[in-house]
């Protein structure tokens, strides 16, 4: 009987409950009350630290899609924007360079090659070092010198050519004793286009 | 006219061949052979001034025959263990050396000194590896366990070429087609 009797007055009280707060509800005006609240206040009692304490920062980059953040990124505009001039204004050169191991980024170039790649040719021609050259190696002695080597050596090697020949060998310039060729200088390929003599006319017949 | 080599790359200290190594022979035997000559005439001028009579030497003679022997095996001797060259050999630019590339020791260049004439005795056949062995050894060379290897830089002969040349105060102005002063002229 108790439960016949509560039942209606229980739905009735909260049907009485949900109008009246419909009513205030509607006749509160939110902005008035908002600029009644001491905002500043309110946020002061707030313990950010804690706050953030709370939060698992890691867990909320890890559900960060950093690709798709990236994709909308436009970095041509983004770098259009950075003042170069202002930027390197602030580096410190000597402390980067100081921090810069020489000696080991030395060791990682390779010397020989780059010597290969020089234009030697060219680099006496367009210098001074020409002039060097020609005042420390003497005159005319040098040059009957150089012209007779070459005459030799462009004999030896079409003699060598010859009898390479001969003995049904293919000839690739002279060998030397392993011990004095260095890695950087290949021995058997050395081509007779390119070779001491080569612009003397030891061309076979 | 002759041009040196077009070369970046020098047969430095690669083996030698025939024709510079006979070159440099003949050389040698020039000036051993002139030397000597100078020598046995001052000789016997001085000899004729002392005597007051007419001093000649016959080279029939055994005495100068064995002197010029002497002479001939102290020059090369000499030459190879101070330098491993003579100087026909450096103005061919070669040199001699220990087959295992290593300078030629004084004893090495005494038994390549007295091997020297059998490479001649056997008909010249001792020579022949010069032209067909690989490492381009005589039989005298074998004997004494040397090499003889090119030893000037063809690379610095190639730069003395373009400065006499393209004298650097008249350089080739940039964008001028380039002949590098090779043309044969």
């Amino acid at each position: 009987m108790g439960k016949r009797v509560t039942d209606p007055v229980e739905s009735l009280a909260q049907r009485v409950a949900e109008r009246v707060v419909d009513l205030v509800v509607r006749s509160l005006d939110v902005n008035a009350l908002v600029q009644q609240v001491d905002l500043d206040a309110v946020v002061g009692q707030v313990d950010v630290n804690e706050l953030v304490g709370r939060v698992d920062v890691d867990q909320v980059v890890g559900r960060v899609n950093v690709d798709r953040l990236l994709a909308q990124v436009n970095v041509d505009e983004l770098l259009a924007r950075v003042d170069i001039d202002r930027l390197l204004a602030r580096v410190d050169i000597d402390r980067l360079l100081a921090r810069v191991d020489v000696g080991a980024l030395v060791d990682r170039v390779d010397v020989n090659e780059v010597a290969r790649r020089l234009d030697i040719d060219e680099l006496v021609l367009q210098t001074d070092l020409g002039a060097v050259i020609a005042r420390s190696s003497g005159g005319i002695a040098a040059n009957a010198l150089d012209v007779a080597r070459s005459q030799a050596v462009g004999l030896d090697e079409f003699i060598a050519r010859w009898a390479d020949r001969f003995r049904r060998r293919h000839y690739s310039g002279p060998p030397g004793p392993p011990e004095l060729l260095r890695p950087a200088t290949p021995a058997a390929p050395v081509s007779p286009a390119v070779a001491p003599g080569a612009a003397i006319s030891t061309a076979e017949p | 006219m002759i041009r040196p080599p077009a070369a970046r790359l020098s047969f430095q200290d690669h083996f030698a061949g025939a024709a510079s190594r006979l070159a440099a022979y003949a050389v040698d035997l020039g000036v051993v052979t002139g030397a000597y000559i100078l020598a046995v005439a001052g000789v016997a001028f001085v000899a004729s001034l002392i005597t007051n009579h007419p001093v000649s030497w016959d080279r029939t003679n055994i005495v100068v025959v064995i002197i010029y022997l002497a002479w001939l095996f102290i020059y090369f001797a000499y030459s190879w263990a101070a330098s491993g060259k003579t100087f026909g050999m450096a103005v061919l630019g070669v040199r001699v050396i220990s087959a295992d590339g290593a300078a030629a020791t004084p004893r090495q260049a005494l038994i390549r000194t007295l091997a020297f004439p059998l490479s001649f005795l056997l008909l010249g056949l001792g020579f022949v590896g010069i032209v067909l062995q690989r490492d381009r050894r005589a039989l005298h060379d074998l004997i004494a366990g040397t090499a003889v290897i090119y030893a000037w830089d063809a690379r610095a002969a190639r730069l003395r070429f373009l400065v006499r040349e393209n004298p650097p105060a008249r350089a080739e102005p940039p964008g001028k087609p380039d002949t590098h002063g090779l043309s044969p002229t």
